[in-house]
């Protein structure tokens, strides 16, 4: 074997497993292009159908808005409506507010007023009621008055009636005197006067039977008339009041109710039809 | 032509490291060329064919 072929022979073996080695690392490190095309594949596939579903649901998402936002505007368009409604209302409310103001300050100052003239009529009223009770009280003292001076004359009168008495009794006493001074036998027996001592005149309690009672109609009801006086003044039942009116004869009123302060008696002798205000009185 | 001897006796290595190293480099060759073959059946499920380019 030569040189030249032993040379040859070292540098082949060489060369070879140089080459070899070179492969083997560029195979055994190059890229698996077939998974890798098989994995972007399949991303590829699930990014389409990814896709898909997004698309499907923006357009559901759309169609939910559309209808969202029909469904806003039709609600946007019934509270405009509302709201025009309700400025229509609010203006009608104001109008009224405004009116009924107006009344109440009418009201108001109608009130004043009327609160001015019960005021003045209070006033009326207590001059009116002080008025009256002085007259009452007038009239009290007054009727105490007449009471005294009818008592007074009844007692002056049952004085006289005493001493016509006791006159008589000294009549017959001076009578039978002379009879006795002129011949006549004397009796042994007393004589007794034929007229009686009466007791002496006691001054009368309260009313008289002769007292003067004077009151008026206030009230007529068919044939119960009703007089402002009562058993406080001396009235009693079946009393005969005669009724005037400017010295004309209206009736007469039999007492059948007695009250403190009023009376009430049946009408008899009917020539008018009594009027309040008439007069009542016992006597003429 | 004469030169060349016609008897068929059986041939002798003359050296047995240039044979040592003439095997080490033909084991060499077949051991990648095994290992490409693997690695193209592996990875491309052919061996010869072409691959499709990707549509």
């Amino acid at each position: 074997m030569s040189t030249l072929t032993k040379i040859l022979i070292v540098l082949l073996s060489l060369f070879s497993i140089f080459l070899c080695g070179t492969i083997v690392t560029y195979v055994g490190t190059a890229k698996n292009y077939k998974q890798a095309y098989e994995q972007a594949q399949t991303e590829i596939v699930s990014l389409r159908q990814t896709s898909t579903s997004y698309k499907t649901q923006l357009e559901e998402k759309q169609r939910q808005m559309q209808e969202l936002s029909d469904k806003l505007d039709a609600e946007m368009s019934k509270l405009k409506s509302e709201k025009t409604k309700l400025e229509q209302d609010v203006k009608n409310a104001e109008r009224d507010k405004a009116v009924l103001d107006e009344k109440v300050q009418n009201l108001a100052s109608a009130a004043l007023k009327f609160e001015g003239t019960v005021s003045g009529m209070e006033g009326s009223l207590k001059e009116t009621r002080g008025e009256l009770d002085k007259a009452r009280a007038d009239a009290i003292k007054l009727s105490k008055n007449l009471n005294e001076i009818t008592s007074s004359l009844e007692e002056k009168m049952v004085q006289i009636d005493t001493l016509t008495t006791e006159k008589k009794r000294l009549l017959e006493e001076k009578a039978k005197l002379e009879n006795q001074l002129s011949g006549k036998a004397p009796t042994a027996e007393t004589t007794e006067p034929i007229t009686t001592q009466s007791d002496k005149a006691t001054p009368a309690a309260g009313l008289t039977p002769g007292t003067i009672l004077k009151g008026k109609v206030t009230a007529i009801e068919g044939k119960l008339v009703t007089l402002s006086i009562g058993t406080a003044d001396g009235v009693e039942k079946d009393m005969i009041f005669h009724v005037t009116r400017n010295d004309t004869f209206v009736c007469d009123i039999r007492i059948t109710e007695v009250d403190s302060e009023a009376s009430a008696g049946t009408l008899q002798l009917v020539q008018q039809s009594p009027q309040v205000g008439d007069v009542a009185s016992t006597t003429w | 032509m004469d030169d060349v001897p016609t008897t068929t006796s059986k041939v002798k290595a003359s050296s047995n490291l240039y044979t040592a190293l003439l095997s080490l480099a033909c084991g060499s060759v077949a051991a990648t060329a095994g290992f490409v073959a693997y690695k193209c059946l592996f990875v491309y499920g052919t061996l010869l064919k072409v691959v499709d380019s990707i549509h």
